[in-house]
């Protein structure tokens, strides 16, 4: 347990409401309200910073997926969603009260895994092969990719071009939804929409062996 | 299948793709890096939140306490004016003679 979320526990926010927001929210839609976390908020603006541990270990896991899911390295992704909670953290005062933190720390986390792509694509040339940080399709990160349907899944996505492939892999694998997405990488949803229209349709020929004899 | 309805099985197929490391050192480790980073990296704001504030919230309360003990003071003291002067008569000696100042 985190000293954060210890801190602000009441007598209406006892231990065992603690570990249900914390477990629940997997289940959470980002539009959900969280009353400990918005005194968790209120508390960080306030100047306590212990208050924010609440925050982080409750995004905590979501922010490295999302991460992860872009710049496909587990150091990486650990690093960039340190360097999320710290800007989320910095620049708290212009986080407006009542909303929920969720869809805030994944904007700047998205837009952080963004930015390292970018600067991959810009250095790919001049750096050597083997000091690449990481390289698509690095599958050693994840267990889950022992599952030969999840395997072929995870390649298929890969294998799409760049901004088809971040869109797809938020909108299948992380669960997000069209105008999330679009808030998330500063696209409009229109273009999310056509990122996941074309990203379907190769997606349906690569896959087509393992889902067009499946009974619906 | 549907485009739809592919993408519906495909979504729910992929979610198993999610990052998840389940050793919990890991997460114990970021939460630790955070939390230190937060504590180094203390920004302009957050210094002028932590020092200047109190430090202003002082000088002005002293600034009121010392302007309202003014005010108190100056109600309490007689007034000094031209008739309370010119009532009460004054008078000053020097070398045995007496010099009167009064109306």
């Amino acid at each position: 347990m985190f000293a954060g979320a210890k801190a602000i526990e009441g007598p209406a926010c006892g231990p065992l409401q603690l570990m249900f927001a914390l477990k629940s929210e997997v289940e959470r839609t980002p539009t959900d309200t969280d009353p400990i976390e918005q005194r968790a908020i209120a508390a960080v603006k306030s100047g306590d910073s212990g208050s924010y541990d609440y925050v982080v270990s409750k995004y905590m896991k979501r922010v490295v997926s999302i991460a992860w899911g872009i710049v496909r390295n587990a150091h990486d992704a650990e690093d960039l969603a340190q360097e999320a909670f710290v800007k989320a953290f910095q620049t708290i005062q212009r986080f407006k009260s009542g909303e929920p933190f969720g869809p805030w720390i994944y904007r700047i986390v998205t837009n952080l895994a963004l930015d390292v792509m970018k600067h991959r694509q810009r250095f790919r040339h001049e750096e050597i092969q083997d000091s690449l940080p990481a390289t698509r399709g690095d599958r050693a990160d994840l267990p889950a990719v022992a599952n030969e349907l999840a395997r072929r899944i995870d390649e298929a996505i890969e294998a799409l071009p760049e901004m088809q492939r971040i869109v797809a892999r938020l909108y299948l694998v992380e669960n997000f939804e069209h105008s999330e997405i679009a808030a998330m990488t500063s696209l409009t949803e229109g273009t999310v929409r056509s990122h996941l229209s074309l990203a379907r349709t190769k997606l349906r020929e690569r896959l087509a062996d393992l889902y067009e004899g499946r009974h619906e | 299948m549907s485009e739809d309805k592919f993408f519906d099985r495909l979504r729910d197929d992929a979610a198993k793709l999610r990052y998840t490391p389940q050793d919990e050192f890991t997460w114990t480790r970021l939460a630790t890096r955070i939390r230190s980073r937060l504590n180094s990296d203390a920004t302009v704001a957050q210094m002028l939140a932590r020092w200047f504030r109190p430090i202003a919230a002082s000088f002005a309360m002293l600034a009121i306490v010392a302007a309202l003990s003014i005010t108190w003071i100056e109600s309490r003291e007689p007034a000094y004016n031209a008739d309370s002067i010119s009532s009460n008569s004054l008078e000053i000696s020097v070398d045995g003679d007496t010099y009167s100042l009064a109306e």
